[in-house]
């Protein structure tokens, strides 16, 4: 299992140097100078002049990517080109933000997708399963973006429960930006769910458990769900992806203080540095997040894990 | 005549498995209606989509606006047909890139593995190590915001997958004995992925261009939303739900609307697509 741990992260080195390359060059594809458009075109020479050589731009491409990279990898991406400060600093104030809302959501969309997709995968056909699946559907289809404002417009402006945005403590804060977020993956995870069921419902293994007589309730919840939940693990894993995703529109929409909506002010404002940083941030939780789940798909499923003893 | 019976056979009955599936077939009836609504949107458009009427603002629906007008008083209905061409050829367009692109790629993976199969599949995995979304976005803000830069970097966000199928498909037909019989008689490579990879590969092709449809709407209506797409007065689905989300305590119909018509278009791609690859190629189903 080390072996297979250690293996799997030896072969991120190249993705992740492959993901540097292309957030390094993201500064040189733009058109035009990166100082001037930093600067915007009004500034004056000498402010260029200490802009480019602050920058290593004066310097040729190549060197200036392993000076960038060498840097990076102590966790330097420079500073803010707007606020000075660290950007390394700035991803560690906001990094936490969206891994709380990130959190909150991934836990209530399994806490209410799987049992969704046991209550369909049981009664398959059923009204209750026609509506979830349908919703599940909507669900998957619906923009991060409109269902917050309609969210917003229905619990904030209507009916004045929760606030609409910003992150100032308390829970109230999260409700809207976690429902925006859970929905896709609630509605992957009750599909999924509902799916994986199914398969294992039709097993052999189960007509067995049925035929000695065991009541349905311990055939679901201790034959079909165990095994059934091993491709779930993956999904929810799969999520990490669609988060991200969400987790860059719901924070824009929702003023919460996170790096999702911290890229998107940085490209906003052509604050390279911070969207460099970002980018980095955002590939090696991913990298991880996929990492940790293909361990634990291992660690579940007694074949995968002989397979690398 | 034989080999003929068969083509149509086929083709009959995945159209009546297409009909048979209840989901496939709401789907393709509100894909139709988006569809004819934008192609024949300058006949259908009551109003013209960004002649500004300020006297006539933030109105909810009546009868002269179907739909209601936004904050300069433009027709929202006719925003929203407008938009659907502006969605359709988003879709198509990016969907066309990342066919032709990964879909090459995925071939000369698949065909002529070694070195090229390599470097090809380490550059897609590259590619996938940030979520699609994320990637276009990270393109956008090096190529700067515009409509056709959102076509481009969405476009190169579904390379990778495309490429993957391409692939496992070329893999999978150049196992078939016919396919190395074809070889050892001495057929050129063109001849063999003309004749026998290319039609297999089409059906997961198809099916996958439908769902990545979907996504590739999602995408693109969400990067405008950002600010990071279509520019003003352009009237693009996800850019009406931003400009006029400011506006929503006086008039709620501004963004709800905008959000159906992207609600309903990728509800629509998603259940054709689910019941084509239902129809087309049963062992997908678990995918």
């Amino acid at each position: 299992m080390e072996k297979y741990i250690i293996r799997r992260l030896l072969m991120l080195i190249p993705v992740l140097l492959g993901i540097s390359i292309f957030a390094f060059s993201i500064l040189h594809l733009t058109p035009g100078d990166p100082a001037l458009m930093m600067l915007g075109e009004h500034a004056p020479p000498q402010q260029l002049e200490n802009l480019r050589r602050s920058l290593g731009l004066d310097e040729p491409l190549p060197v200036q990517y392993f000076n960038w990279l060498s840097r990076a990898v102590q966790l330097d991406f420079g500073r803010s080109l707007r606020s000075n400060a660290l950007v390394i600093n700035e991803i560690a104030n906001y990094l936490p933000n969206t891994a709380q809302l990130a959190g909150s959501a991934v836990f209530f969309s399994v806490l209410i997708g799987i049992p969704i997709g046991i209550i369909s995968a049981v009664r398959p056909n059923s009204l209750l399963d026609n509506v979830a699946m349908v919703g599940a559907l909507a669900g998957v289809g619906m923009p991060a973006f409109w269902q917050a404002i309609m969210f917003i417009l229905i619990f904030s402006v209507t009916l004045g429960w929760f606030p609409s945005s910003g992150k100032l403590g308390g829970a109230a804060y999260f409700v809207l930006p976690t429902m925006t977020l859970a929905t896709v993956s609630t509605a992957s995870i009750a599909r999924m769910t509902r799916s994986a069921m199914l398969e294992v419902i039709s097993q052999d293994y189960i007509r067995t458990a049925r035929s000695k007589g065991l009541n349905e309730r311990r055939i679901v919840y201790r034959h079909a769900l165990r095994n059934a939940l091993i491709p779930v693990v993956t999904i929810i894993g799969l999520q990490a992806g669609a988060l991200m995703t969400g987790a860059v529109l719901t924070e824009t929409i929702f003023a919460w203080p996170g790096i999702g909506r911290m890229i998107v002010e940085a490209i906003r404002q052509k604050d390279f540095p911070v969207v460099q940083g970002v980018i980095m941030t955002f590939a090696v939780s991913y990298a991880l997040i996929n990492l940790f789940v293909d361990i634990l798909y291992a660690y579940l499923d007694p074949k995968i894990r002989v397979k690398y003893k | 005549m034989e080999k003929g019976q068969t083509v149509t056979f086929a083709k009959k009955s995945i159209l009546k498995a297409m009909l048979r599936n209840k989901k496939a077939v709401v789907g393709a009836i509100i894909l139709l209606i988006i569809t004819l609504g934008a192609v024949f949107a300058p006949f259908l458009a009551p109003h013209n989509p960004i002649q500004q009427d300020l006297r006539n603002r933030l109105q909810p629906p009546s009868r002269d606006n179907l739909l209601g007008t936004d904050q300069f008083g433009r027709d929202l209905f006719s925003r929203i047909l407008y938009g659907g061409r502006i969605s359709l050829r988003i879709g198509f367009i990016t969907v066309g890139i990342a066919l032709i692109v990964g879909g090459t790629l995925g071939l000369i993976a698949g065909f002529y593995g070694g070195i090229l199969d390599h470097l090809i599949m380490r550059l897609m995995d590259i590619m996938l190590a940030l979520p699609g979304f994320l990637l276009a976005l990270a393109i956008i803000s090096a190529l700067g915001s515009s409509l056709e830069n959102v076509m481009i970097a969405v476009g190169i966000s579904l390379i990778p997958t495309f490429c993957r199928l391409m692939r496992a498909t070329v893999l999978s037909v150049r196992e078939n004995d016919y396919v190395e019989a074809a070889i050892a008689l001495g057929a050129s490579d063109l001849r063999v992925i003309i004749k026998y990879v290319l039609p297999n590969a089409v059906n997961p092709l198809i099916v996958h261009s439908s769902l990545t449809m979907a996504s590739s709407i999602l995408f693109a209506a969400g990067l405008s939303f950002l600010g990071m797409g279509a520019q003003p007065p352009t009237p693009e689905w996800g850019k009406m739900i931003a400009d006029n989300r400011a506006f929503i305590r006086a008039s709620h119909y501004i963004v709800t609307f905008p959000g159906l018509a992207i609600v309903l278009s990728v509800l629509s791609l998603n259940m054709v697509g689910d019941g084509l690859r239902d129809a087309l190629d049963p062992r997908m189903k678990n995918l």
